[in-house]
This record gives C-alpha cells, structure tokens and sequence, in this order.
C-alpha cells in the first residue's frame, strides 16, 4: 500500500490483495500523523483484483475516523468499478500519473519496457502490474511499510518521473520536465533542473539537497516555490545547496552553512 | 457557450503552432478578453515554455481529466495580462493518457467561461492531434509557405470535418516570395481553399521571445504584435480586410500578391 | 520561378489518393451545444477487410547492414532533410543506402527528395502483400545505390505495429549496407514503430529551449541498450554570440549526447528542398558541407567538429575547397 499526499488530498494506492492487512496498515499509517489529513479528501486506487465488501467499508471508516473523506476510486475492472460504487465511492479514471515509474532500462525490467514499444503507456503499466512492483511484493510478504529508499545512479530526462515512500538519491542530473517525488528527502549529486517534491507525505522537515539547485520548482510537504522569474541567469550559485522549511517558507541555504549549522548542535 | 473553441493545428511540425497560440492569445488578451489557452501536447509540452510559465505548473489538463483537481487548481493565471490562463499538459504522462471525450469536456467547460479557448495542437495526426480537435470548433491551421507544410495542411483539412478553419501564414521571407523559391501567400490561399487569417513574416527575434518566455505579442511596438492583433480581432468577429495589415513598404510586395484574399 | 515551386506543389497534392480511400475524418465531440452532425465518414476500401499481413519471421536473422532511427520530438528540426542528404552523403560514400520514410499520413521524404513523382507503392503495400520491398523501393534519381521506401499518404500511423517495422527494415538490412529510418514528430506509436526497426538513433535538434527539451525527452523514451547520437541543426552563430541563442556547450549541458555533427542555418537549404535537390550537392552550402561531416564520422572517420564564428558562412562560400560533382538538375 502507498499513501501519496497531494495538494487536494491522498491517493491511496490498494492494488495488492487479500486487502485486509491494509486496513490495519492504514491504521497505523494515519495515526501516526493524526490531524493532518483531517478535513481532507482521498482516492482510493484499487487495481483490478477482486475485493471484499466489508475490507473496503472498513478502509472508508477509518479514513471517516480520522477526518477524511473517500470520495472517489480508481478501479481497473468491473467488479472492482461495482464494488466501490457500492460502497458509495464516485469512480475516477485510471490515472497513469499515480503508479511510481520510471521509464528507464536500469529500474524497470525488460519485458515492461518491450512492452512500452510495442503498446504505449497502458501496455506498460499492465505488463508492470502484471509482474508485481515492489510495494505490493512487500506488503504480500507482511513485512512492515519498509521504506523503499531509491537509489538511482543516471539522469533523469524530461518526462521521466520518479517516486518513493522514503529517500531518493540521484547519482546524475535530473533534467527539466523530469520529477521526484519522495515521502522522505531528496538528494541530487548533480543538476537539479526539474521538479522535486520532498517529503509528499506532509513532513515539514524534509529536504531537497542538490550539487547545484536549479529546479523548476521545488515542493516539500505542502508548499511549493518557484524558481525565480526572468532576470539574468536562472542558474543557481553553483555551489551545492539545500532547500528546506525555514519560518514556514522555503528556503535555500548554502550546504557548507547547513552543514556547519548541524555540527555546532 | 460563452466563447468558440479554436484548435490550432498543423499537421507539419515546426510551422509555429505553439507560437501562434501563445500569441494570438496574449492578443485577445490585450483586447480584453478573457482567453484560456489549453496545451494537448501532452509528453512534449512546450507552451508553458513559450509563455514562460513553467515554472508555475502544478497541475495539468491529465490531472483535471481525472479529477485529481478542479480547473481553477489547473488555469496557470498570467501575471502580465489580466485575463490570459494556461492549461498545461503533462510531461511525465503521454497522449494515451487522455480521451477524446475527456478533452472534449475539458475544452467545453473552458468554453464556458472564457471569450476564446484556444487549444495548442501536436505535430502529426495521431491520438494527440484527435485529442486536441475533439472539443474545438473551429480551426487555426498554421503553415509555412513550403511545400512539406502544405502538403501536411491539405491532409490536416481533410481531417477537420466542417470546422470553419482560418489559415496563418507563417515565416514569409517576402524576399524568397520574389524570387520564386517560396510559394506566395496567394499561391498558399489558392492550393488550401480556405479563408486566411493572417500572414506573419519570418523573424529571427521569434526564437529569442520563445527562448524566453515573452511572447513578441506583449511588446505593443512591435510590428508583429500589430499583426496578431488584427488576427484575433479577426477571431473575434470583425471583418478586416487583408490590406490593414500592410502599413510598411517592406511588405509592398505582398500587397500586390494578395490581391485574390477575401 | 514562382511558377516552378506551385506547379510542385500542385503536383504533390494532385498525387494525393481519391477521397475514397483517406481516413474517416474527425468526428466532432458530444455532446456538444452545436449540436452539428458528425461528418460522415467516407467509404474505405480497406477498412472492410483486415488486410492480411505478411507473415512474421520467428528470429533475427544475422543483418550485415546497420539501422538507425532518426528522431527529434519536436518536429520542424529538421530529420526529414538531415535524412535524406545523410541517405544522399553516405551513397557518395560508396555504401548501399535505403532511407525509410516512417511518417504514414504525412509523407515528406519522397518530396525532399524529388521523388514524388515516381512513389507508386508504398511500405503498407508490402506488410500487406501488395507487392514486393523490391517492387516498393524507389530509386534516387541521380545516386543509384540510393533507395527510398515511400510512407502512404492515406492511411495511418497505428496499421502499422512495431514487429512489422522490425521485419520490414530487417529486410532491407539484409540488401543494404545503412538503412535510415525517418522518424515522424512525437512520440506516439509512430515514434515507437520507428524506432522498433533500429539499433542506433540519431537525436536531431536545434539549438532552442523547446526542441531540446523534446529531445530529451525522445532520449529518455529510446532503449537504453541502442546508441544516441545528437545533431544540432540550424545553429546560427551569430545569434549564439548576440547570446539568443543556445550555444553548443548550452545544449550538450543538458542532453549529454554524443555529438556526431553541427549543422549550421543556411537559406539554401529551404530553396533545395523546395525543389526536391540534395542541399550537399550545393557545393557553397555549409550545411551540406556539414552532412558531408556526419555521414564521414558515421562510417567511423575521426572528424572534427569545426567552431563556427559568426563569419562562418561567407566564408565557406568564398573559399570553400570542397567540390562535388553537380548532377544534372532534373528541373530547370
């Protein structure tokens, strides 16, 4: 199970089955974080496996429980389409944005990417879920949401997008047009020129570090900063920097000064 | 329905369709308009670029299609003219990614509160080009004077149905019209058959606005603002007669060969 | 003169197949407030059969020749013209060169290379047994051992899935010793037919913020075991040093590509391909002078890359050394 935090509300991703484990999980999940979701609203991504009434009323409670409404689903089969609006859920499109990927070779193994060619975006996904990713892979195996740290040695180019439930590290440039989205922090050993969005889960603390910032935009928990307008170079200092939550802003400080900040503790 | 739906259109890449919309909505704009411009170029997105709004995207027309958002939440409002929004496309998804009918409704709910929505279409004649036509209804078919961009238009007019379509012009070298190595924009009305909204000449300072992100039209002293102008008031009912747009000598020559325009 | 150019012009659309065959058009969205009908979609022969397809060779059989892809993203870049005089330069070579135009619906490379007149099938033809590859193949019309295979004009990008372009440039591998694949703009299933065919790409782009960010994004879609090189076309270097346009160091900053070639901007070049003329068989041209380059580096030659100063393209004019013979024109 993956819980995305957007700026509307959540997506929660359900694909794995039985779905009862996730009920708990999601127990766990927002209690640790009682009130920051309250208020809100969620989606409920729920794949194309057959589910059981009763876990998917007791997904919708819990959400009731801490103040969110389940208002919408994603479903990717009939039954799955029937049961939802059973349950009194509003049925989304499919959405290909939701589903971590990245459209590369090294993450993503050959038969998704065959399938990429030969049928475009919707063949790859099915041919990925048909293999399993790793978040359902973990949660069939019971263990608990490990953090799926991503460690990714490359660039990343325009349209290329990234997500994971913890820390990703960049080993390269991330080109304007591509995406990160971690629920943890963000480190790029190289350019930053695109989009990164730290901490999507709503921790404030969580930072976006690049050798050189230079983002299109930058997002940590739920605020959002642009660049700077026009004006002279869009380049950054060139030195390594850090972008942070400083007095609720966004704020980017030189890593030596952050660095310097953290021994004097 | 408040305002028409343009689709503007190309079938040939490079032609400046991207261009064209950007400006012709910073037009209407400065008219006084209210104009939503919609990027479907979904995967290769490029008039957030062109109008220097990249940086401001949060969501796309694939977020409002799925209704991970509320329009409002996806309408980028440009800060330099009141009245001028972007829909972006998404980057990271591709055309597949949308329906036909759900850019139809997107469009349509566009058409209802703004003036003029005009929709930035892909190069080619794939699912993104039937995407960014299923809601308009009436085209812009932008082309060059050559014959590759031709040849693309004529088929692209075939695919329009009986949208009213307006041709642009676009990237006259009146010097090579002279010289016979490019077609006139008399020759370009006659082999297309439809009515031209505009001639723009070629300029080299284009590729610099786009570069970054000012579109030429916001720059009032600008001759090609003038004629962008005159292509959305044209848009927007009036009827001008092809001759407004020749106020310098340079273009005499265009003058003389235009003489079969409407 | 002018009269040349409209009479091509009319000439290509003249050669457009009766309206009995173009594809349905468009229908309009519903519900709409308009209410107008539909257009009704003209009869199609072909589409009331399903065309019966060749059949598929199991295995890759050992090819000698080589298949590249020539791509961009954006359209307007330039691949059809970096195609077809590459396809022109490597024939001058001494190399046996097919040249593929993979933009069904929108064909143009027959048109850049003044071959339209003599298209009689089509790469659709042969997928669907109509004829032969050999009986679809046009020869130039001054190189003899270059070949193109023409797209349709009325049919469209998704009759065509990608084992039937990897058979059908496997083929040509087979008879050829370069097979150049020109890749329609986007990346729909157009894109990906043509890349399915190749094992190297060729990225062209020009050096604009627009085109090299499609270009990246082409990169990131291509397999990532097939070899990309980068052509920056249209580079004006007078505009670099005016510093409105991207340097090359600007664009390699961000595709980190292998650069195989620079093509500069030159007016000659819209002029040939109005005419349907190689641009590197106009000797003063230094964009023809430049494909001459890539096709040399492609074949394995260490070229280098000139700089190219503001002064550049008179120069070239004046003192370019390089002289290739010039056919005959086939058009006053």
């Amino acid at each position: 199970m993956q819980i995305k935090g957007t700026k509307s509300g959540l997506l929660l991703h359900m694909h794995e089955r039985p779905l009862t484990p996730v009920v708990s999980k999601l127990r766990e999940r927002l209690a640790a974080l009682p009130n920051f979701y309250r208020g809100g609203r969620a989606v409920l991504m729920l794949g194309n496996q057959p589910l059981e009434a009763t876990d998917l009323a007791g997904i919708i409670a819990i959400l009731q429980e801490f103040g969110i409404i389940a208002d919408g689903a994603v479903c990717d089969a009939d039954e799955v389409g029937d049961a939802a609006r059973a349950a009194g859920l509003r049925i989304v499109a499919p959405s290909v944005a939701a589903a971590p990927r990245v459209r590369d070779d090294r993450t993503e193994p050959a038969h998704v990417r065959k399938a990429w060619h030969e049928g475009g975006d919707a063949a790859a996904r099915e041919a990925s879920r048909r293999s399993g990713n790793g978040a359902s892979k973990a949660a069939q195996a019971g263990t608990p949401a490990a953090a799926e740290n991503c460690y990714y040695k490359g660039s990343l180019r325009s349209g290329q997008s990234l997500s994971a439930f913890g820390i990703i590290v960049v080993v390269g440039d991330v080109n304007a047009g591509a995406e990160l989205i971690a629920t943890g922090d963000i480190i790029v050993w190289g350019t930053l020129r695109g989009v990164a969005h730290a901490g999507a889960e709503g921790d404030d603390r969580a930072a976006v570090y690049a050798l050189r910032l230079e983002p299109t935009q930058l997002r940590i928990s739920r605020s959002i900063a642009s660049a700077p307008a026009e004006g002279g170079d869009a380049r950054g200092t060139g030195q390594p920097e850090v972008a942070r939550i400083v007095d609720g802003q966004i704020t980017i400080a030189a890593a030596a000064a952050v660095r310097d900040k953290a021994k004097s503790r | 329905m408040k305002g028409n739906i343009f689709v503007v259109t190309s079938g040939k890449g490079g032609v400046g369709k991207t261009t064209t919309t950007a400006n012709l909505g910073v037009a209407l704009a400065r008219l006084g308009k209210q104009v939503a411009l919609v990027d479907a170029d979904i995967g290769l997105r490029n008039l957030d670029l062109v109008l220097g709004l990249e940086k401001r995207i949060v969501y796309d027309v694939v977020d409002l299609a799925e209704g991970r958002c509320q329009p409002r939440q996806a309408l980028i409002k440009d800060k330099r003219l009141p009245g001028l929004f972007l829909m972006p496309a998404a980057q990271t998804k591709d055309k597949e990614s949308v329906s036909e009918a759900q850019m139809a409704r997107v469009v349509h709910a566009l058409g209802a509160d703004f003036d003029a929505v005009l929709i930035d279409c892909p190069a080619g004649i794939e699912h993104g080009f039937r995407n960014a036509v299923a809601g308009a209804d009436e085209a812009i078919l932008v082309t060059m004077p050559e014959v590759s961009a031709i040849r693309d238009a004529d088929r692209i007019i075939g695919m329009l149905g009986t949208r009213r379509t307006r041709v642009v012009v676009n990237r006259v070298r009146p010097e090579m019209v002279k010289t016979g190595d490019m077609l006139s924009v008399d020759d370009v009305a006659e082999i297309l058959g439809r009515e031209i909204l505009g001639v723009v000449p070629d300029d080299e300072e284009v590729i610099d606005t786009t570069n970054r992100g000012q579109p030429v039209a916001l720059d009032a002293t600008r001759r090609l603002a003038a004629i962008y102008s005159t292509m959305a008031r044209r848009l927007l009912g009036e009827d001008i007669p092809a001759l407004e747009l020749l106020d310098d000598g340079l273009w005499s020559r265009i003058r003389r060969i235009m003489v079969g325009q409407r | 003169m002018s009269n040349e150019v409209r009479e091509h012009a009319d000439e290509l659309l003249a050669l457009q197949a009766p309206p009995q065959e173009s594809a349905p058009d468009v229908s309009e969205a519903q519900p709409s407030e308009q209410a107008t009908p539909p257009p009704a979609a003209p009869p199609s022969v072909e589409a009331q059969e399903q065309p019966r397809k060749r059949s598929r060779t199991r295995e890759r059989k050992a090819v000698s020749g080589r298949a590249i892809v020539v791509t961009s993203g954006k359209g307007g870049v330039g691949k059809t013209t970096v195609t077809a005089n590459l396809g022109a330069a490597l024939a001058d070579s001494g190399k046996r060169v097919a040249v593929v135009d993979a933009d069904v619906g929108l064909r143009n490379l027959d048109v850049v290379m003044g071959l339209e007149n003599r298209v009689r099938m089509h790469s659709l033809d042969v997928i669907e047994e109509r004829c032969t590859l050999d009986e679809a193949l046009v020869r130039d019309r001054v190189r003899r051992s270059l070949m193109l295979l023409p797209a349709a004009q009325n049919r469209d990008k998704d009759e065509i899935d990608p084992e039937d372009m990897q058979d059908l440039i496997e083929e040509l591998q087979g008879t050829f010793d370069i097979v150049l694949i020109d890749c329609p703009a986007g990346i729909e299933q157009g894109f990906r037919n043509a890349v399915a065919g190749a094992q190297e790409a060729i990225i062209v782009t020009t050096p604009e913020v627009s085109a090299v960010r499609d270009a990246d994004r082409v990169a990131g879609l291509l397999p990532n075991d097939m070899p990309a090189r980068l052509i920056i076309n249209r580079l004006r270097p007078q505009l670099v040093r005016k510093g409105t346009m991207m340097s090359v160091d600007d664009v390699l900053e961000i595709l980190r590509l292998d650069l195989v070639g620079v093509v500069p901007d030159d007016k000659e070049v819209i002029v040939a391909t109005n005419r349907g003329n190689p641009v590197i068989d106009i000797s003063t041209s230094p964009t023809g002078a430049a494909i001459r380059r890539i096709a040399s580096r492609l074949l394995g030659e260490q070229v280098p890359i000139p700089d190219f100063p503001a002064q550049q393209a008179w120069f070239a004019r004046v003192l370019s050394g390089v002289r290739f013979p010039r056919p005959p024109s086939a058009k006053g």
